[in-house]
C-alpha cells in the first residue's frame, strides 16, 4: 500500500494535509486507472478529481484502512460508470465507424505524419482493445481492465465487488470468453 | 487451440498496459479537487438544521404529548365537577340520554325550553 494506515486516519478525523497526502500518493495510479477505464483522454483528469471528491466525503465510512486500496479502486470503478453511463445517454460524439471513408483516410494520414513507428504501433494496440472491448458490455470491459490491466488480484477484486472469490473467477471466465470470442470474430473480419 | 488464444489475448493484454501509461496530472490537480470538494460542501446553515431537527422534532413531541395530556384532564376534572353539583338523578339522566331525543327527555320530565 502506498499510504500508511495512520494517514488514513489522520485524514477521517478531518486533517486536510492528511487527505492531499493521500492525493498525492494515488493521483498518478488514479489517473491511469481512469484513462484505461473509460478510454478517453480528454476527460480523464475530471474522472479523476471526481474520485477524489467521492474519496473526501466518504472516508469516514471506511472502517478498516487496510482495505483502503481496493475502495479507492470501487470510488473509481463506480465514477468511471457514472461518466460511461452519462457519455451513452448523451452519445453525441462523432464515432470512427460514423466517419467517411474520405474523412478516415485525411485523419489517418494527418495523424500517422505526426507519429513515429512505435507510437503507431501503441495506437494500434490501443485501437485493437478498443475494438475488443467494444464488442462486450461496461461490466466485463471494468472487470478485465482491473484484473488484467491493471494487474489487481482476485482478493482485492473480490472486496471492490463484494462477492466471494468463486463467483468472480465465473465472472472473470466469462468476461474473457466473450472478449476471445470478439477476437476471434476481428480476426475473420481481417481487422486483427 | 484454447490455450493459444488465451495466451494471445494476454499479449494484447500486456501490450495495452504498455502503451497507455498513465497521464501526468495537471499542476492545479489538487487545487481543483479542493474547489470540488468545497463546491459540494453543504451549507453550515444546512448542518445546524441537521443537528438540530431531531431535538426540536423531541421537544414538539413531548409538547403535544404534554398538551395532550393536560387538556383531556381537565375535561375530566370538568366533568367530575358537573356531576357532583347535579343530584344523583339528573346526572345520570344528563350522562346517559341523547339530549337530541326529544321523547326521552319529556320521559324524564327534564324537558328542555
Amino acid at each position: 500500500m502506498l499510504v500508511d494506515p495512520e494517514t488514513i486516519q489522520k485524514a477521517q478525523g478531518g486533517d486536510d494535509d492528511a487527505y492531499n497526502e493521500i492525493v498525492r500518493l494515488y493521483r498518478r495510479r488514479i489517473l491511469g486507472t481512469v484513462y484505461r477505464l473509460i478510454g478517453r483522454t480528454e476527460d480523464v483528469e475530471d474522472v479523476a478529481q471526481d474520485v477524489f471528491v467521492r474519496l473526501y466525503y466518504s472516508l469516514k465510512q471506511l472502517r478498516e484502512p487496510g482495505v483502503f486500496e481496493p475502495w479507492l479502486y470501487r470510488l473509481a470503478t463506480n465514477a468511471a460508470y457514472d461518466y460511461l453511463r452519462k457519455r451513452r445517454r448523451a452519445a453525441s460524439h462523432v464515432r470512427m465507424a460514423d466517419m467517411s471513408e474520405e474523412q478516415m483516410v485525411v485523419a489517418d494520414a494527418a495523424e500517422s505524419s505526426k507519429r513515429d513507428a512505435d507510437e503507431r504501433k501503441r495506437t494500434e494496440v490501443r485501437e485493437l482493445l478498443d475494438a475488443l472491448f467494444g464488442e462486450v458490455k461496461e461490466e466485463d470491459r471494468v472487470l478485465l481492465t482491473l484484473k488484467e490491466i491493471e494487474g489487481l488480484t482476485l482478493k482485492e477484486l473480490a472486496k471492490i465487488y463484494e462477492v466471494n472469490e468463486n463467483a468472480l473467477k465465473v465472472r472473470l471466465f466469462r468476461a474473457r470468453q466473450r472478449v476471445l470470442k470478439a477476437h476471434e470474430k476481428l480476426k475473420k473480419r481481417g481487422a486483427v | 487451440m484454447q490455450e493459444e488464444r488465451n495466451r494471445e489475448l494476454d499479449e494484447v493484454f500486456a501490450a495495452y498496459r504498455e502503451a497507455t501509461p498513465a497521464p501526468e496530472p495537471a499542476p492545479d490537480f489538487l487545487a481543483q479537487v479542493w474547489r470540488r470538494i468545497e463546491l459540494q460542501r453543504p451549507a453550515p446553515w444546512l448542518d445546524l438544521i441537521r443537528l438540530w431537527s431531531p431535538r426540536l422534532a423531541m421537544t414538539g413531541a413531548l409538547a403535544a404529548a404534554v398538551l395532550t395530556y393536560s387538556t383531556s384532564a381537565s375535561k375530566r376534572e370538568a366533568r367530575v365537577e358537573a356531576v357532583a353539583e347535579q343530584a344523583y338523578v339528573e346526572a345520570l339522566t344528563a350522562d346517559t340520554l341523547d339530549e337530541h331525543d326529544e321523547a326521552l327527555w319529556t320521559i324524564a320530565g327534564n324537558r328542555r325550553r
